[in-house]
């Protein structure tokens, strides 16, 4: 029995030898999602800079173009992964795109991740963890290590519309074998450097930045950079383009999100507020009353939209004509040609949509004959 | 003699007046007999965007409601967290419904989740709302519509004479008769529909409702759940509903939680009453459980929500029964008018739920003819009670799919108002025609 027992030992550390200089033959395991920014030929070379993570008192690497446009943040992490001090000490290079948003990982050639049976991680175990740590949904960072493990595995499912922070089993959020790689990770990644890397990318914005974040063809990406639009004080032309782009997508949370990137300054752009108009005959109706609600904001009206505005008129419905007849009404929109246009809906059967335009020519306290006599004829 | 006795007064006789005051009738039933185009009945999620559609396109509408405000399920039932709208990148209810539901985040400063991200749990794009902002928010759009709203009334009798409905109805010191061209049964439980006298189906066995409450006083982490029975950690550890005010990170959560009431029924005063009792009691009998296992010393009932939420009564027998193949398919009929998009989910006995999630890109659709009762004429329903099988249902009755089907009843009720005809003769492009005007989304096919 003791024999058989040193033979498979010997069995077993033969194997892990070998896997071992097999692994150590092959290029360094690196897993990567799509970059925030792509370095084009024109960025490179690249240069790396040294920071301070205040937050942790760890160091930061920040690579960048040698003309300023940061590409990506990374981090050394080294540190134990079991409590039985006979496990691989954890050696790997994190990264983080410049929005915060996980990039990939990398091990020093030569090293790789083991489970809590020292095996190592395969191929769909690594691609597992990637996965894992790319979700920042994962609640990994509202649990201690110990009541994450000690967690019952899912009781009843979840119900209709709710479901918890709590309530995923641990299965399902960590690399079976590795829960606690999983968790010191996921939480590295997810945690407070995340926020402090986001937060320097944001002090580096610049008109050009924001553009090319916007070319990520990750949504996340294109959310945090819109989210942070308001930093700038002029949209150059190119930038006006790519929002407009945005706002004309099928995407609606996308589409919402980069109307309401857009603030009052960045509406003194005639062609911005024409091009945001240009969007609401073809528009859904709920990113119409947003970019109605948005031209509220203006400092002024463009006439142009006025005109095209005017046109629309006859073919609105109640809702629609409310949320115009609002904008008219907050920038002054009293011409003899739009009221008059809006007279004419004093005549239509349905008295909700007429009553709209009553309302708003009452208010207007206009003294033209014409109008008091069809303000009277919709009275009677 | 007391007169003699010289004790009586005039004002002992005689009541004697404060300033103001004056002596009132007795109190009488007042009854009267009101006509209108269209009339709503039940005002939970389904009845106002109905009615608000109907009042928008023009048609004289009443909207009775046997509560005290507007918004059921997702008000008065605690299930503040509509959905669900978007799917897979796009948004497939929109409408009334789901002005209402932005027009209450922008009031209340919240962020709508992120529809881009196709989420792991479907209930993740479901939208946080603020409820009492809700209720007022639906009311003032019907009131602003023209809706002529009447709390506290309940239908007790229908009848069809020379094309017209006849309804009576009684409320607080009210008998009324309302004529209208057009009913639209939002009721949930298509009460209208079976006193009308079309069939309505009932499962021997059906979906337990919820009871919603909110538990403090105590912290989940802290707890040494080894000390507590296993049955009650899912209790303590409350479900969480995604907060719409939401930090860099996603996943901020506020707690929720519920009771079972088995067999929970909303149609009448008597089953509602028993419902809402049950409830109640299991939930009290819960709080001074938990409040024996320690830590929980100071658990506190911090949240109740006023009546027990009810999931499934009975489903109308209609020209088109949709089944769990049509909805998970995402077949779309030539007369679809709305879309639907949610797991199948039945709560079964009240012990566990089955779940069957849509596939990629899949959408489900509702055709009108699912919202018109056999044989019936001049009569929608719309809301969960809508003719479909069990499993269908489960995933039709949440609060997205119903208010997509209370402004398509809406519609096709006031086009065959004006056009003296039954619903389901009205033809189905004119319908798709007025609802997309009306900012609806209408399913079409690939």
């Amino acid at each position: 029995m003791g024999k058989v027992r040193f033979f498979g030992v010997v069995i077993v550390g033969l194997i892990g030898l070998v896997l071992t200089s097999f692994l150590q033959e092959k290029q360094p395991i690196k897993y990567m999602q799509v970059a925030t920014i792509e370095p084009s030929a024109a960025d490179e070379p690249s240069i790396v800079v040294t920071l301070k993570d205040s937050v942790t008192n760890e160091t930061v690497f920040l690579r960048k173009t040698k003309d300023n446009i940061p590409l990506h943040y990374f981090k050394k992490v080294i540190g134990e992964v079991c409590d039985d001090e006979e496990c691989r000490l954890l050696d790997i290079l994190v990264y983080w795109n410049i929005t915060g948003r996980y990039l990939g990982f990398e091990l020093p050639k030569g090293e790789f991740l083991s489970k809590h049976d020292h095996e190592p991680f395969s191929e769909s175990e690594y691609q597992r963890l990637h996965t894992l740590l790319a979700d920042s949904s994962i609640p990994l960072d509202a649990v201690s290590f110990e009541k994450l493990v000690e967690q019952p595995n899912n009781e009843e499912g979840t119900v209709d519309a709710v479901s918890g922070a709590t309530s995923k089993s641990v299965a399902e959020m960590v690399v079976k074998g590795a829960a606690y790689t999983t968790y010191k990770l996921w939480n590295i990644v997810n945690g407070p450097t995340m926020d402090f890397v986001s937060e320097l990318t944001e002090k580096q914005l610049t008109p050009t930045l924001i553009h090319r974040i916007l070319q990520s063809q990750d949504v996340t990406d294109k959310l945090w950079s819109l989210n942070r639009m308001d930093a700038l004080n002029v949209l150059t032309p190119q930038l006006e383009d790519t929002l407009l782009e945005i706002i004309s997508s099928e995407d609606f949370y996308l589409s919402y999100s980069a109307i309401n990137a857009i603030n009052a300054i960045h509406l003194k752009s005639f062609e911005l507020q024409q091009g945001l108009f240009a969007n609401y005959p073809k528009a859904n109706h709920s990113i119409q009353t947003a970019l109605l609600k948005k031209l509220i904001e203006a400092p002024f009206l463009s006439s142009e939209i006025i005109q095209t505005s005017r046109v629309l008129l006859p073919q609105l419905n109640g809702q629609q004509l409310n949320d115009l007849l609002q904008l008219y009404t907050k920038h002054k929109v009293h011409d003899k040609e739009t009221y008059s246009e809006v007279a004419k809906i004093l005549k239509n059967e349905n008295k909700y949509i007429s009553k709209k335009a009553y309302v708003f020519l009452i208010g207007l306290h206009i003294n033209d004959a014409a109008l008091m006599e069809c303000l009277k004829a919709y009275k009677n | 003699m007391l007169k003699s006795m010289g004790v009586v007064s005039l004002g002992m006789i005689t009541p004697s007046f404060a300033k103001g005051e004056r002596l009132v009738e007795p109190y009488k039933v007042k009854e009267e007999s009101i006509t209108t185009e269209i009339l709503v009945v039940g005002g939970g999620t389904t009845g106002p965007i109905a009615a608000i559609q109907a009042g928008r396109a023009g048609a004289e509408t009443i909207l009775i409601e046997s509560g005290s405000q507007l918004g059921g399920t997702t008000t008065t039932g605690g299930v503040s967290f509509p959905g669900i709208f978007h799917a897979w990148g796009k948004q497939i209810i929109g409408g009334i419904g789901w002005e209402l539901v932005m027009d209450c985040v922008q009031l209340n400063g919240d962020k709508l989740p992120n529809f881009s991200k196709i989420p792991d749990s479907h209930w993740k794009h479901q939208v946080t709302i603020n409820a009492p902002l809700y209720t007022l928010l639906a009311e003032e759009k019907c009131l602003e519509a023209g809706v002529n709203i009447r709390y506290y009334e309940t239908p007790t009798q229908i009848e069809f004479k020379k094309g017209k409905w006849i309804v009576e109805t009684v409320g607080k010191g009210t008998k009324t008769t309302i004529v209208c061209n057009q009913i639209i049964d939002c009721t949930g439980n298509a009460l209208i529909a079976s006193m009308a006298g079309y069939d309505v189906l009932r499962e021997e066995d059906t979906q337990p409702g919820s009871l919603v409450f909110r538990l403090g006083g105590y912290k989940y982490d802290a707890l040494d759940l080894t000390k507590i029975p296993k049955k009650y950690h899912s209790v303590l550890r409350q479900n969480m509903l995604e907060n719409s005010k939401r930090e860099s990170r996603e996943h901020t959560y506020v707690p929720y939680n519920y009771v079972y009431v088995p067999g929970a029924d909303s149609t009448t005063s008597e089953v509602h009453t028993i419902a809402n009792n049950e409830g109640r009691k299991t939930l009290l009998n819960l709080v001074r459980t938990l409040k024996t296992f320690p830590g929980c010393e100071n658990l506190k009932l911090v949240d109740l929500k006023t009546e027990t939420a009810v999931r499934e009564t009975y489903r109308i027998d209609g020209l088109y029964k949709m089944n769990k193949d049509d909805y998970t398919s995402g077949r779309v009929f030539d007369d679809a008018v709305s879309h639907s998009f949610y797991p199948i989910d039945l709560h079964r006995e009240g012990k566990s739920i089955y779940q069957e999630f849509l596939k990629p890109d899949v959408v489900a659709s509702i055709p009108l003819r699912s919202l018109i009762p056999k044989r019936s004429q001049n009569f929608l329903v719309a809301g969960r009670c809508v003719s479909s099988d069990r499993l269908a249902n489960s995933a039709l009755r949440v609060q997205a799919s119903c208010m997509g089907m209370g402004q398509a009843a809406a519609v096709a009720a006031v086009l065959a108002s004006k056009q003296g005809i039954s619903p389901q003769e009205v033809d189905i492009d004119e319908i798709k025609a007025l609802l997309k005007k009306h900012g609806a989304i209408v399913p079409t096919k690939a």
